[in-house]
This record gives C-alpha cells, structure tokens and sequence, in this order.
C-alpha cells in the first residue's frame, strides 16, 4: 500500500524527468510546475509548512511564471534532440540523487531540529537558526540578491531614450522655431 | 497534518471538476479545422510572416524584481517572527540584510530601473 510520501516523491521525481524529456517548452515549464507542486505538498507533510509554502509562492508563482514568459515570448522551436544521450543522462541524473540523498550527515541535523519544532513551531525555528548560528548564510544571500539586482538592470539597460521635457515644450513658440520662407 | 485535510479535498475537488469540464468540452463541441481558418488575418492576402510582434523587456524586468522582492520578504518573515528570539544581534543581522538590498533598490532607481517608460 503505497503511502502519501511514495505517491507525491514519485510523482515529482516523474515530472522531473518530464521536464527534461519534452521536446515542447511549454509542456517542460507545466512539468516543473507540478514538479514545485509535489515537492511543496511533501514539505508540508514532513513538517516544514513554512518552506513549502515558500516554495510554492516563489518557485510557481514567480519563477515558473517567468520561465513561461520567456518560453512563450521567445518562440522557442521543438528541439531535435540527439537519442544516445538521453539514458546517460538519466542514468547520471539517478546516481547524482542517490549520492546526495543517501548522505548520512544530513539526518543528524534534522533530528534536532524536529524535535525542537514540536514545542516551538517551524517558522521560530528556521528564524533562530537563520539569524542566529547560520547569519553568514543570510549576509551571503543579500549580497547575491543585490547582484541579481544590479546585474539586471546592466543586462535590460539599452539606449537612452530622448525624452521631451513637457514643461519647455508647452512653452516653446512656434515663432522660435519655424522659419517661413518669404 | 490534519488541518490540511480540508485543503487537499479543495484540490481534489477543483481539479475533478476542471476534468469533468474538460471532458465534457472534447465531446460536445464540433471542431473543423480549416487552413484558412487557422491562419492569421491579414487583409485577404495570404500571411507573409509569423505574427509575433517585438519582445518587450520592460515585463521581464518587472518579473525579475518581484522575484528578488518576493525572496526578501520570505526572509524578513521569519526575522519579524522570531524577534524575540533572536536577540539583539539577529535583529541588527536582519537590519543588515535590508540595507544590503536596500543598496541595490538605490542603484535601480538611480538608474531608471523603476521607470516603465
């Protein structure tokens, strides 16, 4: 009897790989997005509400929306992809989840902080560890968001447009400017 | 778990019901596709291009800023939280953290980033 963890994980896992298989841009962004959907809804069933729910309102609601926008503005064309590399791929794809996810330094952690989510709930506990042992992380973070920032505004930044000043030009006679021809 | 109970019947519910319509849509409605039908409009002639008009970066611009505004606030929550806490020196933390990104606000409205036009 497969449990709600088995069912949500395989299905994110599928999508996963959906996203990588579609040959359409839209059906790879519809793909991550229920991919984001099944990974918010297991966080939530572990315990960790506030992340999924984050994950939800950033990751669907900002980025995927983004990615969409670009998919669809872009035009992007069905890709022929090249067959022999899709096992490795996946094959490559497995093995790196299985390494990361069979790590036993990551439970450690995990337990305690489970344990001292039941007295005091997972938002306060993710804010004492966020700023508190872990305010580097945080520090890093600002930094990385203001790069985005700057670096966005460098990338869209193009000509400078003329731009009429409105004030001169209501002002402006047509005596000053037009020159009849006598 | 079981406050969420009621929220994954909603979801099951709404997307049972989106299916049923979704069902009931492919059956009923008459489609004939037609090649005149399908192509675009443009005074008669036959179609010299595709359709698609010029890329406006002024949206996606607009996308990016939300998203950096939007990771903020998901790390000021926790911060407004745990005030108590934290103590003094998370809040001068979070404080740092805002004026980091406040840097960044200053350099993109210095630099029209704010400006639609």
């Amino acid at each position: 009897m497969l449990g709600v963890y088995e069912v949500i994980g395989g299905i994110a896992v599928i999508s996963g790989i959906g996203v990588i298989m579609s040959k359409k841009g839209v059906e790879s962004v519809v793909y991550m997005i229920i991919s984001f959907v099944n990974i918010g809804i297991w966080l939530m069933r572990i315990g960790v509400e506030y992340v999924g729910w984050i994950i939800m309102l950033v990751y669907i609601g900002a980025i995927a929306v983004l990615f969409m926008f670009v998919v669809m503005m872009l035009e992007i064309k069905e890709e022929e992809r090249g067959k022999e590399y899709k096992g490795i791929m996946i094959l490559i794809g497995i093995g790196v989840s299985v390494v990361i996810g069979g790590r036993r330094w990551l439970e450690e952690g995990v337990k305690e902080w489970i344990e001292s989510k039941e007295k005091i709930g997972n938002v306060m506990v993710i804010s004492k560890v966020m700023y508190g042992e872990k305010m580097i992380g945080i520090m890093e973070c600002g930094m990385m968001l203001m790069l985005a920032m700057i670096a966005v505004i460098m990338m869209v930044e193009g000509e400078e447009r003329k731009k009429e000043d409105v004030r001169e030009q209501e002002l402006r006679r047509w005596e000053e400017v037009i020159r009849r021809k006598e | 778990m079981r406050e969420y109970e009621i929220l994954m019947i909603v979801g099951v519910v709404s997307m049972l019901v989106v299916e049923i319509v979704w069902e009931i849509w492919e059956r009923v409605s008459k489609e004939k596709k037609d090649r005149e039908k399908e192509s675009a409009y443009e005074c008669g002639f036959n179609p010299f291009m595709e359709e698609r008009s010029g890329y406006e970066i002024r949206y996606y611009r607009v996308g990016i800023m939300y998203i950096i505004m939007d990771v903020e606030i998901s790390y000021m929550y926790p911060w407004s939280i745990g005030m108590g806490e934290i103590g003094k020196e998370g809040m001068i933390g979070g404080i740092i953290f805002m004026i980091i990104l406040g840097i960044g606000y200053i350099y993109e409205w210095k630099k029209g980033g704010i400006e639609w036009e």
